[in-house]
């Protein structure tokens, strides 16, 4: 990979994020509940609401606003909740860790589920595995979340009671139990993805499997299983990778509302909860955080291209 | 031998006369697998969404405390909820709100997404870039996240969740169409036009438009079905439609403290939005291998 490539690579992942946030910062900035009516209610005087907004600097035009609230964020002050008056970062980062557990536990299911079935479906084309899974994977594109959330809560804790329906517990402090609690959360939020992504596994995979180094392989005698970890499936996976980043902004996406239904101190429900408080320093800092993330998710997804696949030489020209 | 001969000659003879006609439109979408069925459903959802208050048994939104959490029964054919409303009647009321915000939020996301692709393929240079990099801004949010920002600026109702999820499609469309520009203003009938004289907007709105139509009607009817999917998240959250008005959404979400009372409240919402969504997919799927088999696989 030349430097050139990951520089500019970096640059665009900067550009976006700065006008993520540019856009952040207008559209909730313009909206009918202001920042200085939030803090000091719709009956103040016109005196105090003046004060107000000239500390809160929001007496300048728009640019210069965002100049001095992107600078504060550049420094750490992501400004206070109005609904708790907690520091918004403090807030997220205590938060973080629930919801990037269940997003990573997420992923991880959806992966485990969706690569294997993906390959044997393209394996054995047409055979029961294929056309469950294919049916499967429609009928998972129409779930609503939510409801399978619903639905598995009562299976697993209300008829048979061997999963917890709602809460939080510290891994470091008991894992077995932090496992139970996120199992179920995660597996509605892997499920979810992993139709998607064993459909796009499937269909690379036939597609590598015609090819004329697989058939080489086969004629120089290598075993069924060599030929598909050793030589199609690295190359099948290259555009699933390009998935999986794409599918990590879907599961973050879905955390606000699975951590609403199980009832999970994460970012979501953070988010949600300052949603109907109109508290817009949190809803701004949370909108900025995941935006953050995905777009460090792409970033990485793209330089992984090279490690999967060492003959793709990113920001090299086509020989 | 001879007869044999003469009457393949006779059949090449008849089929070069009367060519066999390409089966038409419809029937080809009609024998795609699964679309008969998904048609049945998603005109059962419509026939109830038009027809709710010939169908709906009782009130949806009359409160009868005297009934309440009554199990499916002879009277109430899904049971009642917690305010003793009827659910089989929110059900069929929920689906005026399930398909019209759906529609609508297309609407909205081709309305702003299809010109901002015109004018980015088309004119291309700084213009594209800025559309472009914008629509890169949008989609660096994942699409609930934005609606639900969205519809946390402009507070809940319908309208607002309508606006917040066709915004959060825009680029979708967007990109969609510039693609379909890129290939088309190439093409030798556009060159022609312009050498005719037509302006740039009699270009866009004559030539380039109806030939990029085809994937975006398709995109279109797939993109109905996630409309109808984040109104029920954000009503499920309870930023989206506010209540009274039944929604799918809403009541799975009023269901859900009392799942173990009464089970039932929380599958037929569910259902109603899986069939409704699942149907929809089908149907958008069918419409594409129809319309643009290269699509598949998308």
């Amino acid at each position: 990979m030349s430097t050139r490539y990951l520089i500019g690579r970096l640059g665009q992942t900067v550009l976006v994020i700065v006008i993520v946030s540019m856009m952040t910062y207008f559209f909730l900035s313009v909206l009918p509940g202001d920042a200085v009516t939030a803090q000091i209610g719709a009956d103040a005087g016109g005196f105090t609401e003046e004060r107000l907004a000239r500390d809160l600097g929001l007496d300048k035009p728009l640019p210069l606003q965002y100049v001095d609230w992107a600078g504060r964020m550049l420094t750490g002050n992501w400004g206070t909740s109005i609904r708790t008056k907690e520091s918004v970062l403090d807030a997220l980062w205590a938060r973080a860790p629930v919801t990037l557990q269940l997003t990573a536990l997420a992923m991880v299911i959806s992966i485990v589920i969706a690569i294997p079935v993906g390959v044997i479906a393209a394996l054995r084309r047409n055979s029961w595995v294929d056309r469950l899974s294919t049916t499967g994977a429609v009928a998972g594109v129409a779930l609503p979340n939510f409801w399978f959330a619903i639905l598995l809560i009562l299976l697993l804790s209300v008829r048979f009671e061997v999963l917890p329906a709602s809460g939080y517990v510290d891994p470091l402090e008991h894992p077995i139990d932090a496992l139970k609690h996120l199992l179920m959360p995660a597996v509605v939020l892997g499920m979810a993805q992993s139709a998607t992504i064993m459909r796009q596994m499937r269909s690379s995979m036939l597609e590598v499997m015609g090819q004329d180094y697989v058939r080489t392989a086969r004629a120089k005698g290598l075993s069924g299983y060599r030929v598909v970890v050793g030589h199609a499936l690295r190359n099948a996976l290259i555009p699933v990778v390009t998935l999986l980043g794409l599918r990590l902004a879907n599961i973050l996406g879905g955390t606000i509302i699975i951590e609403q239904v199980f009832a999970l101190p994460g970012m979501g429900r953070l988010a949600v909860q300052a949603i109907f408080a109109q508290d817009l320093p949190v809803v701004m800092g949370f909108v900025l955080v995941v935006a953050l993330i995905v777009q460090i998710a792409n970033l990485v997804t793209d330089l992984s291209y090279g490690l999967i696949d060492p003959r793709i030489q990113l920001g090299r020209g086509r020989s | 031998m001879t007869a044999s001969r003469s009457t393949a000659i006779e059949r090449a003879a008849a089929l070069s006369v009367v060519p066999r006609r390409a089966p038409s439109f419809l029937r080809r979408f009609f024998r795609q697998r699964g679309v008969p069925i998904a048609a049945l459903l998603l005109g059962l959802v419509v026939i109830a969404a038009v027809f709710a208050p010939l169908i709906a048994p009782y009130d949806p939104i009359a409160t009868a405390p005297r009934d309440s959490l009554q199990a499916p029964s002879g009277a109430h054919l899904l049971g009642t909820d917690q305010l003793g409303r009827d659910v089989f009647s929110r059900i069929i009321f929920g689906s005026r709100v399930s398909i019209l915000v759906g529609i609508i939020a297309v609407g909205v996301a081709m309305l702003a997404g299809v010109p901002l692709g015109l004018l980015s393929g088309y004119f291309g240079g700084l213009l594209d870039h800025a559309i472009m990099r914008t629509m890169d801004a949008i989609i660096a949010f994942p699409a609930l996240v934005l609606a639900l920002a969205i519809v946390g600026a402009l507070g809940p109702g319908t309208f607002q969740v309508m606006v917040a999820i066709g915004v959060s499609a825009v680029p979708l469309y967007a990109r969609l169409t510039r693609g379909q520009v890129l290939s088309i203003r190439e093409q030798d009938y556009v060159h022609a036009a312009r050498a005719l004289g037509a302006s740039n907007p009699r270009v866009l709105a004559r030539h380039v438009l109806p030939n990029s139509l085809s994937p975006l009607i398709v995109q279109g009817s797939l993109g109905v079905a996630f409309a109808i999917l984040a109104e029920a998240g954000l009503s499920f959250l309870g930023v989206g439609v506010q209540p009274p008005a039944p929604t799918w959404g809403g009541m799975l979400s009023k269901a859900l403290p009392l799942i173990e009372r009464a089970s039932y409240l929380s599958i037929f919402p569910g259902v109603a939005i899986f069939i409704t969504v699942l149907a929809i997919n089908m149907l958008g799927d069918a419409l594409r291998d129809v319309l643009d088999p290269r699509l598949r696989g998308i």
